[in-house]
């Protein structure tokens, strides 16, 4: 979902710009915030941030209906979950900008709007897709399978959407471009590695519910550590 | 007895995710075989094992008049890549092992 360098118009890079720094700001407010109520919460930032990078770095060679592509995973389903998602999408504009200055992936000039797909979208439905599935009162690990899958699919809407707003003065039509390239992500890698970030962060939350359930408990995604049958 | 196989089954997970930290880059670096500003004209989503930031993104941003060019820092050049995706990757393995350990196996937490 990287948009590489040079993709994106000037008007374009400073609207995802505008649109993404105030969430990185709420972001680095929250942190400060929730490290003073919880002596684990930066540890667990370190953590999930180079979860993020290396998840959001790491291309996995699928094969799907396009034939054999590598894609990668997001990771911000995940962090979204656990840190939530003002912190989630500062943990991803980290990220993004340490891989556009040294990986060659992404770029400095979209970064904003790589910000707006992986972070923001990805953070946020992941977020509201977790807390439906947990008042639909399903079981840990499908919350996380859900959080993981729709985060991913956000996120990669989002790609679609930036890449799409370039018909716009062109004569092309917004909409077909959007569905056009969406497609093609879905039938290339990504409808093979939602499902599979999906098990990845289903399997993560379980274990951190098994290994210490107190700091899901801490970070208020579950309300109960007591009750097995939640997991 | 059950401490001790706790042990080795932690001792097998850290060498199985070390081995995984190591082999991702690469992977990653056999994907990018091209160099980018030749990508929009070569690349399309039918060709093997290119990831889909070049095949996909690339390639409609190019049918839409904005093909990508070289990042301004470009490690794309050579084995330089692969140092860099390398280090990347061990030092986010290093903070990910660091961490979980803090988090979930000390006991003073």
């Amino acid at each position: 979902m990287h948009i590489t360098e040079g993709i994106l118009p000037a008007r374009w890079v400073l609207t995802w710009f505008a649109v993404s720094m105030p969430f990185v700001g709420i972001g680095i407010y929250h942190v400060k915030q929730r490290k003073r109520q919880m002596p684990a919460y930066l540890p667990l930032v370190g953590m999930l941030g180079a979860a993020v990078f290396v998840f959001s770095c790491f291309p996995i060679p699928v094969i799907a209906l396009n034939g054999m592509a590598t894609s990668h995973p997001c990771g911000t389903g995940m962090s979204a979950v656990l840190l939530g998602p003002f912190v989630s999408v500062l943990v991803a504009a980290i990220a993004l900008l340490i891989q556009a200055l040294f990986l060659a992936h992404g770029g400095l000039t979209t970064l904003g709007g790589n910000i707006f797909s992986m972070g923001i979208l990805g953070s946020f439905s992941g977020y509201f897709a977790f807390k439906i599935a947990q008042r639909c009162r399903l079981r840990l690990f499908w919350c996380g399978f859900l959080a993981g899958m729709v985060s991913d699919l956000f996120t990669y809407l989002g790609t679609s959407i930036e890449l799409g707003l370039l018909v716009i003065g062109k004569g092309g039509s917004f909409p077909k471009a959007v569905a056009e390239i969406f497609g093609v992500f879905m039938m290339t890698s990504q409808g093979v590695l939602c499902v599979v970030e999906g098990v990845v962060v289903g399997f993560v939350l379980v274990f951190v519910y098994k290994r210490r359930p107190g700091i899901l408990l801490q970070l208020g995604v579950i309300k109960d550590d007591k009750n097995p049958a939640q997991v | 007895m059950t401490k001790t196989l706790r042990r080795y089954k932690l001792h097998i997970l850290r060498v199985i995710f070390t081995a995984s930290v190591l082999v991702s880059p690469a992977l990653f670096a056999e994907g990018l075989p091209e160099k980018i500003e030749d990508a929009p004209a070569q690349a399309s989503e039918n060709e093997a094992w290119t990831g889909i930031d070049v095949s996909v993104v690339g390639k409609y941003a190019a049918k839409y008049g904005r093909p990508p060019r070289d990042p301004y820092i470009n490690t794309d050049q050579g084995d330089l890549l692969l140092f860099v995706f390398t280090a990347a990757g061990v030092i986010g393995g290093f903070i990910i092992g660091f961490n979980a350990r803090k988090i979930f196996y000390e006991k003073n937490q």
